[in-house]
C-alpha cells in the first residue's frame, strides 16, 4: 500500500489548481502547503520546507525552471524532490541542465489517483534517504 | 557478454520501478543510466535492489564488470565503458545540460563478437542518448525506445526514434518482456 504521509508544496499562480491538489493530496493524507509564486516557494524552502514539490512552469515573474535555478543558485535542494505539473507538454530549453533536477513530471489537466500515486511515490525517495534499504521478503 | 544500456531521465524512475518490479535474475549485465538529484542515487539503487534478486550497484572507477548484474550509473560523473568490460568514470563537461549523459555511456561501446548488445531509452527531457543509440544500431544493437505515448515526458525517446535507429518501440511493460526474454 502506498505511504501517503509527509509535506507537499503546491506551487501555481492559479489559485484553482492550488485549491484542488491542496484537497486532492490534504484528503489522502499528505500536509499540503501552497505557494502562489516562484518566490514564495524560495522563502517557504529557506523557512526550513521539506518534502515534494509539485511546481508549475508557466507563471508570471519568476518561473518554474527559474525557481528551481533559485533552489539551486541557493543550496536549498536538500531534502526536496521537484515534480513538475504544468499544461504544458513539451518542455522548453530553458530545462538543460535542470532535468537531473526535476524527478518527475505531471501534466494538467491531472487524473486525480495518478497525482495521489505520484506524489507518494517521490515521498517514499525522500524518506527513504533516512531509513535503512529494504530487503526482499 | 550480453550487455543492456537503459538512458532514462525526468519520470524514468517511476518506470524503471514498473520494469524491475519482481524482475528474475536473467543472464545479462544491465547498465542504467538515470539523470537524478545527486542525493538520491543511493536511494534509487536501494529500490531497484528491493525488487530483484539479481546483484545491483553504483558503478565504480575500474570496477570490471560481471554477469548477471544491475549496474546504476553514479550521480555528477560521466559513466564510460571500455572495450566493453570496464567502468571508467569522468567528470568532463556536462553532455545535453547532464552528467552522467547517456550518449557518454553508449559512445563508449565497441563492436565485439562476443558480445551483444542491447540499448532502451526511456522517458526524458531533451536529446540525451540519441546520438548514443545511433552508435549502438550501428555496432549491431538491438535498440528500443519507450513509446512516446506512455512517457510522461517525450523528447528523449522520441529524438531517439527520429534518428531512424530504432528497432522497436515498446511500451514498459513490454520493454521488461523482451528483456526477461532476452
Amino acid at each position: 500500500m502506498s505511504d501517503t504521509t509527509g509535506n507537499v508544496m503546491i506551487v501555481d499562480d492559479d489559485a484553482h489548481v492550488r485549491i484542488a491538489v491542496r484537497t486532492i493530496l490534504s484528503d489522502a493524507g499528505f500536509t499540503v502547503i501552497a505557494a502562489e509564486s516562484g518566490s514564495q516557494c524560495i522563502d517557504l524552502v529557506q523557512q526550513g520546507f521539506s518534502g515534494v514539490i509539485l511546481l508549475d512552469i508557466m507563471m508570471p515573474g519568476m518561473d518554474g525552471w527559474d525557481t528551481i535555478r533559485a533552489i539551486l543558485d541557493n543550496h536549498l535542494e536538500h531534502g526536496i524532490a521537484i515534480v513538475m505539473l504544468t499544461a504544458k507538454n513539451a518542455p522548453d530549453t530553458k530545462m538543460i541542465g535542470l532535468q537531473e533536477y526535476v524527478v518527475d513530471y505531471i501534466t494538467k489537466p491531472f487524473d486525480n489517483e495518478d497525482l495521489i500515486e505520484k506524489t507518494s511515490f517521490i515521498m517514499r525517495y525522500l524518506q527513504d534517504q533516512t531509513s535503512p534499504g529494504r530487503s526482499l521478503e | 557478454m550480453k550487455i543492456i544500456i537503459i538512458g532514462s531521465s525526468t519520470g524514468g524512475p517511476y518506470i524503471l520501478e514498473s520494469i524491475f518490479n519482481n524482475f528474475p535474475v536473467i543472464n545479462a549485465v544491465i547498465i542504467i543510466v538515470q539523470h537524478l538529484p545527486p542525493a538520491f542515487t543511493q536511494t534509487f539503487k536501494g529500490h531497484i535492489e528491493a525488487m530483484t534478486r539479481m546483484p545491483v550497484s553504483i558503478a565504480g572507477e575500474g570496477e570490471v564488470i560481471t554477469s548477471p548484474h544491475i549496474y546504476i550509473a553514479p550521480s555528477g560523473r560521466h559513466l564510460l565503458i571500455k572495450n566493453n568490460r570496464t567502468f571508467h568514470l569522468n567528470d568532463d563537461e556536462r553532455l545535453h545540460g547532464v552528467r552522467p549523459a547517456v550518449d557518454r555511456t553508449m559512445l563508449s561501446m565497441q563492436n565485439r563478437s562476443d558480445d551483444s548488445i542491447m540499448g532502451i531509452i526511456l522517458t526524458g527531457m531533451g536529446r540525451d542518448g540519441a546520438d548514443g543509440i545511433y552508435h549502438l544500431h550501428k555496432l549491431g544493437a538491438v535498440t528500443i525506445a519507450q513509446d512516446p505515448a506512455t512517457a510522461p515526458i517525450k523528447s528523449m525517446p522520441q529524438s531517439a526514434i527520429e534518428t531512424g535507429e530504432i528497432d522497436f518501440i515498446l511500451t514498459p511493460e513490454k520493454i521488461r518482456d523482451a528483456l526477461i526474454k532476452l
